[in-house]
């Protein structure tokens, strides 16, 4: 284990020194062409630097050494000391020629690091004029601790990749000539700041590794997390200096990421132990893992951030670590003196790691006082915890949450494979998925606008089966027609004038039998079909033919075969695209639930459980509990809930405010609780849970609760409401959320401000989320939030109300029935009996203002019992529930339910009450949703001066129908409509339209005159006689130009007369002018 | 990631804004030539930029250019509850959802209802979006063209209605017959605290 991980180490090390070769390169060659570039000169240094350090750190000390001499140099070059020549710039070469070489060979053959590195010092002593007689001390210094070979065949540079770091002196490296001492020393004087820093870290480099030797020894013996103890005592706190200039970003940047998780853990045990341990007892079997797993983390904080460089807080863990050691193999009891001194040591190493900057000694150091003194105390007695059958349970009192101590020991604890684990992490940033979580939702306005399409596609095929069927029967009519004409041309000689007409109506039985038909055929007189000429052709061309053959060889026959294979070809291809359109429709099907899938896996990409936050939370709570010389535990439930990591963000300082309130105004001091009977120490609990399409995070103290009369008093003297003196306790906690509110009288450090529930509920309303507040005297104050899980997607109802189309989230709404009438009720206020529960009614259109327009009415007023959308006997009504209140809410009509993607309301309207945001439908229209708590807060007042809907009503677009046999003309005259931003509705002849008509009346009707079934004449005298339709105007547009056809319409009540082919202007303005659209 | 979406669809489904105005232009007559030679005997703050002309009523009014980001057809406008009457409502402008303001009732003009000849102009400044609908569009306006003295500090004494919201004024030159031009401070109407009363509750 130990081996291979430290393999691990070297072998991720010459990685990254390999990664470094090419930069050295390009540095030195770049320097050579222009020795003065102070940047490219810097970042060499730097890189040398780091190789320097790290090499020393995993135990490649030749290596180390060699990039110490560049380092040396290239500080003489940057202070100016030492020229960058060619000749250095060839020395460099080839000392990276080495770190090359170490790359390549480290790992396989081994170096043979002392002649390379006797080489280079020799090569930069020369280089920077140091005295050659001194050559040989500085040398054998330097030899000593580097192994003769390095690497893989040197067994010993393996078994002990430790023994250099026995000896190294911190000032060995700096101290190879007198000289160069003093050319160091020069520098530290001089007040050259880049090269001082360089040298504190330089120095602070070795002097830490030295120091940590203890730690770093462990760390890499025990292969991270392995349960050796070390005894190797750390010094009392370490010099000030945080090694934040030299650990790569990169480096730090995971440390802070592994701390947090160890943080994190460390937060969840001390939970644990608060929670169950009010008093003194012995020390529980399960307590002792969880301190077992405290002192884990701790030795792994403490190991990391040796090896990082953050010796303040390793040298700190270390002495928390000491404490743990004893609690967990020398004590036998432990008390809540105890947990806090380790929650207080928690803290603290969370404030180090966040500030590394900011040493806290004194706070530290106080801490290692009361570790000496706890452990001092009781440190004599014997251990019984470890055998103690007891339930920890029992102890712990009926507080204890033993589903939470459940949930750890469940829980995976991130362990020794944490570097695997990481490996297969991949940090992205929030920008990023949330650009995804974007695209997700535009790709699913897509995919609808899609299925809107592939109705319309669906309606086409339709559409192309009619007119196939329409052509079949005109070839197959054609086909008798010209069979009967022949066969009669035949039959009687000469005879003239024998049509086919009405034959043609009995032509099906007649083809049966052309003998039958001969014998009709001499009965039948009408009109001829055919133009005189093309019978007079065809009866000489028959003549030579037998009358069964005839048929085949003549021109119009041929015409009519053609026709019926087109036919069937215009069957085949309507069969293909059928069977396209199902394929697409599965397809389709598919796409959208992986869609959803996506959608779903997206966000839960974002999806952080609470554990993120909680340790923040404690602190706060700790922190005003000391402050107030109150004795306060916080509990915590459902720390694995999980919510989009921005919400969580956006959560916290309102919870924070919350538990800073809970402690401030509802924890009683410890001798009033006594007094009251309580426990001394309050608890609050904070818990999360998910309900439905919700997180509720619930936190609840043991306090007084709130003070009713003080807010009574309060509300009365800052004018809040004139009837403060009548309110029920519920409207009053309402009051707390009032900006400006505080019943304190003095404003102190914590809380009376009256700045802060009201931004709590604001923020808590940022996230569409709701927060109530609920109290009982001398017990306690609840607060409950409700946040929705996420803020992107959501299922909802989509209905109409007045004609506009709304929408609810489906997880609001509990029921949709219809009511009877008789089960309202009006007599105080409008309430409705569903079953045995009665309901507030609620009319959505009172609730949104949506009022007809007065004059539009002719001038009534609409009864005040009968709400304008209630026009129904049955009405619609949705159960809604939101924020904790019940009602049925009157609707117009249903729609659909649909996923769909919420959007803001636009960067100008933020807030808009009543409204919580708007989506995008696939046809591109807009629908708002609707935020029904807030819509029940409504007070029934009319807002400002509401805009009528009316108002909007008229600027519906215009409706118009195309009623035309011909599919091309409806669809040329339904693009012309439709880029006038107009609606049309299409119908394939007089009977279609009438039937579309009991649908919507449009605005206006666009006629045909020739149309099967029933034409445009006897439509319009059909739609003449039904009073609601007699109103909408009727433009013929025809082929026919006779005036006999205008005039005929005319007096059937057509109110405009259109020539095909027509003039898009003037038929757009006819319309326009018959709509009384026109400006 | 909404923005470059839009790009997109500007790009495929509509001409990008000169042309449209260069359309329009077509359409009214009004419109002065692209090519216009520049003068540099200009007031610094009114060169180089254009500004979109339109009626308000029988009032020209103008909006410089750089503060808009379309033009057009009046869009459908999804009405929304508790609003004041001259927030229209929300429109759906390529994605994404933009308010719609009718400026005349902003301004306290008596609004004869909305006509379908209507146009709307989307203004912006840096944390906002509002279309404006407006009467007619006229198309744009080259304040080069013309004389420096022509263009002069609001004349407009009582701060109320349309009159606060005039930064200046183009007084036509003897050989136009053209109307009085007042130029519209899009940045002062948007900044203005009855348009910005709708950031939270």
């Amino acid at each position: 284990m130990s081996r291979s991980s430290s393999d691990e180490i070297v072998q991720g090390y010459i990685e990254e020194v390999r990664t470094y070769v090419p930069s050295l390169t390009e540095g030195i060659e770049s320097l050579r062409e222009r020795p003065g570039q102070k940047e490219v000169l810097e970042e060499t240094h730097r890189l040398v630097h780091t190789i320097k350090g790290a090499s020393a750190m995993v135990g490649i000390y030749g290596l180390s050494h060699i990039a110490c001499q560049m380092e040396d140099a290239l500080e003489d070059v940057i202070s100016g000391t030492l020229d960058f020549t060619d000749e250095t710039s060839r020395i460099m070469s080839e000392t990276v020629g080495h770190f090359r070489a170490y790359c390549s060979d480290f790992l396989e053959k081994g170096v043979n690091a002392r002649d390379r590195l006797r080489e280079t010092v020799i090569s930069y002593r020369r280089l920077r004029s140091l005295p050659p007689e001194e050559d040989q001390a500085a040398l054998e210094k330097l030899l000593e601790v580097v192994p003769e070979h390095e690497g893989r065949v040197t067994e010993e540079a393996d078994q002990d990749p430790l023994s250099g770091i026995e000896e190294p002196d911190p000032e060995l490296s700096i101290d190879t000539s007198p000289e160069d001492n003093e050319s160091l020393m020069a520098l530290l004087e001089e007040p050259d700041p880049g090269s001082e820093v360089e040298f504190d870290g330089f120095e602070e480099d070795f002097f830490q590794e030295t120091e940590a030797e203890g730690e770093f020894d462990s760390f890499k013996e025990e292969g991270f997390f392995q349960e050796t103890e070390t005894d190797a005592p750390v010094s009392e706190p370490l010099p000030a200096e945080p090694f934040l200039s030299e650990p790569l970003p990169e480096l730090l940047e995971s440390f802070y990421e592994e701390a947090e998780e160890h943080l994190q853990d460390l937060g969840r045990s001390l939970n644990i132990l608060e929670s169950q341990i009010i008093k003194p007892v012995p020390i529980s079997p399960s307590q002792k893992e969880v301190i077992r797993q405290i002192r884990r983390s701790v030795h792994t904080l403490k190991g990391a951030s040796a090896v990082i460089g953050l010796t303040s807080i390793s040298a700190f863990a270390h002495s928390a670590e000491d404490l743990l050691d004893w609690l967990y193999e020398k004590a036998g009891e432990i008390d809540p003196e105890i947990v806090s001194v380790l929650a207080d040591s928690s803290g603290l190493l969370e404030r180090l790691v966040a500030h590394p900057e900011d040493v806290q000694a004194a706070k530290a150091h106080e801490l290692k006082v009361r570790y000496r003194e706890i452990m001092a105390s009781t440190g004599g007695k014997p251990g019984t915890g470890g055998i103690s059958t007891q339930e920890p349970d029992t102890e712990a009192g009926k507080e204890s949450p033993g589903p939470s101590c459940e949930l750890f020991e469940g829980t995976e604890y991130p362990s020794p494979d944490m570097l695997l684990h990481q490996a297969k992490t991949l940090r992205v940033g929030m920008g990023r998925v949330d650009e995804l979580v974007n695209l997700a939702g535009e790709l699913i306005i897509a995919s609808s606008a899609f299925d809107q399409k592939m109705d319309s596609f669906m309606n086409t095929i339709g559409e192309l089966e009619l007119s196939r069927d329409r052509l079949r029967d005109i070839a197959k009519e054609m086909e008798i027609g010209y069979e009967v004409k022949a066969l009669e041309g035949l039959a009687l000689g000469r005879t003239e004038g024998r049509g086919w007409k009405k034959g043609g109506n009995n032509g099906q039985q007649l083809s049966d039998n052309r003998q039958r038909l001969r014998r009709e055929l001499s009965r039948t007189t009408t009109d001829n079909g055919f133009g005189e000429n093309s019978v007079e052709r065809q009866r000489t061309s028959f003549e030579d033919f037998d009358s069964l053959e005839l048929d085949r060889y003549s021109e119009l026959n041929l015409i009519i075969r053609t026709l019926n294979e087109s036919v069937i070809d215009v069957g085949a291809i309507n069969t293909h695209m059928a069977n396209l359109y199902s394929d697409l429709d599965g397809h389709l099907n598919r796409q959208r639930v992986l869609l959803s899938e996506l959608q779903d896996k997206l966000m839960r990409i974002r999806m952080t459980p609470m554990q993120t936050i909680t340790n923040k939370l404690r602190r706060t709570v700790r922190e005003i509990a000391s402050k107030l010389g109150k004795k306060v535990r916080l509990v915590i439930e459902g720390a694995d809930i999980e919510l989009d990591r921005v919400i969580w963000e956006k959560i916290t300082d309102p919870l924070m405010h919350i538990l800073r309130n809970a402690v401030d105004h509802g924890a009683e001091p410890p001798e009033l609780r006594q007094a009251l009977g309580k426990p001394p120490v309050a608890t609050i609990k904070l818990a999360a849970s998910r309900e439905g399409n919700q997180v509720v995070i619930r936190i609840a103290d043991d306090g007084s609760g709130l003070n009713y009369e003080a807010i009574r008093t309060s509300a009365r003297k800052a004018k809040i409401s004139e009837r403060a003196d009548e309110m029920s306790q519920e409207e009053l906690a309402g009051f707390i959320f009032h900006p400006g509110f505080s019943t304190r009288n003095k404003i102190s450090e914590v809380s009376g401000r009256g700045v802060g529930m009201d931004v709590v509920k604001e923020n808590i309303q940022d996230l569409k989320g709701t927060v109530r507040v609920a109290s009982w005297k001398s017990k306690g104050t609840q607060f409950t939030i409700r946040i929705p899980l996420t803020l992107a997607v959501v299922r909802a109802l989509i209905f109409t109300a007045s004609g506009q189309t709304f929408a609810i989230a489906l997880s609001e709404i509990k029921e949709i029935i219809r009511i009877e009438p008789k089960n309202i009720s009006t007599e105080i206020e409008k309430v409705v009996r569903i079953g045995e529960e009665v309901l507030p009614l609620y009319y959505l259109a009172e609730l949104l203002n949506i009022r007809k327009d007065d004059a539009e009415s002719t001038g009534e007023t609409v009864p005040q019992n009968t709400p304008p959308t209630t026009s129904s006997a049955r009405p619609l009504v949705l159960i809604v529930e939101a924020g904790g209140k019940r009602g049925a809410m009157v609707i117009g009509r249903l729609i659909g339910q649909r996923e769909i993607v919420i959007k803001s309301t636009g960067s100008h309207l933020r807030y808009v009450k009543g409204i919580s945001g708007a989506t995008i439908m696939g046809d591109g229209s807009v629908v708002p949703i609707l935020n029904v708590e807030e819509l029940f807060e409504t007070e029934t007042i009319a807002a400002e001066s509401p805009v009528s809907m009316e108002k909007l009503m008229t600027e519906t677009p215009l409706e118009i129908m195309v009623v035309d046999d011909s599919v091309s003309i409806r669809q040329v005259v339904s693009r012309l409509m439709e880029d006038q931003g107009w609606k049309v509705k299409t119908a394939k002849d007089g009977i279609d339209a009438l039937e579309r008509l009991r649908e919507a009346s449009p605005n206006m009707i666009v006629l045909d005159i020739e149309m099967p079934r029933m034409n445009g004449y006897e439509f319009l005298s059909a739609i003449r006689v039904q009073p609601a339709y007699q109103h909408i105007p009727v433009v013929m547009l025809t082929s026919r130009t006779t005036e006999k056809h205008r005039s005929k319409a005319i007096s059937l009540g057509a109110k405009g007369f259109i020539v095909k082919p027509y003039n898009d202007e003037e038929f757009i303005d006819m319309v326009l002018e018959l709509t009384g659209e026109s400006a | 990631m909404i923005e470059s979406n839009q790009i997109q669809n500007t790009d495929r489904k509509t001409a990008p804004l000169e042309e449209l105005i260069a359309e329009i232009d077509a359409e009214t007559g009004g419109g002065p030539g692209i090519a216009q030679p520049v003068s540099d005997a200009l007031q610094p703050a009114y060169r180089q930029e254009q500004y979109i002309r339109f009626f308000l009523e029988d009032i020209l009014l103008a909006i410089p250019m750089s503060g808009t980001l379309e033009i057009g057809h009046r869009p459908k406008i999804t009405w929304l509850p508790n609003l004041p009457d001259w927030v229209l409502g929300i429109s759906n402008i390529r994605g994404e959802i933009v308010s719609i303001v009718d400026l005349k009732a902003f301004f306290g003009m008596p609004s004869h209802g909305l006509k379908r000849s209507q146009r709307f102009i989307i203004v912006h400044d840096h944390d906002m979006k509002v279309g404006l609908v407006v009467d007619k569009i006229m198309g744009i306006f080259f304040p080069n063209r013309i004389d420096k003295n022509t263009v002069r500090s609001s004349p407009y004494e009582e701060e109320v209605g349309i009159a606060s919201y005039i930064s200046g004024v183009v007084v036509p030159g003897e050989n136009h017959e053209e109307e009085l031009l007042n130029i519209l401070d899009t940045e002062k109407l948007l900044a203005s605290p009855r348009m910005t009363a709708f950031r939270s509750e």
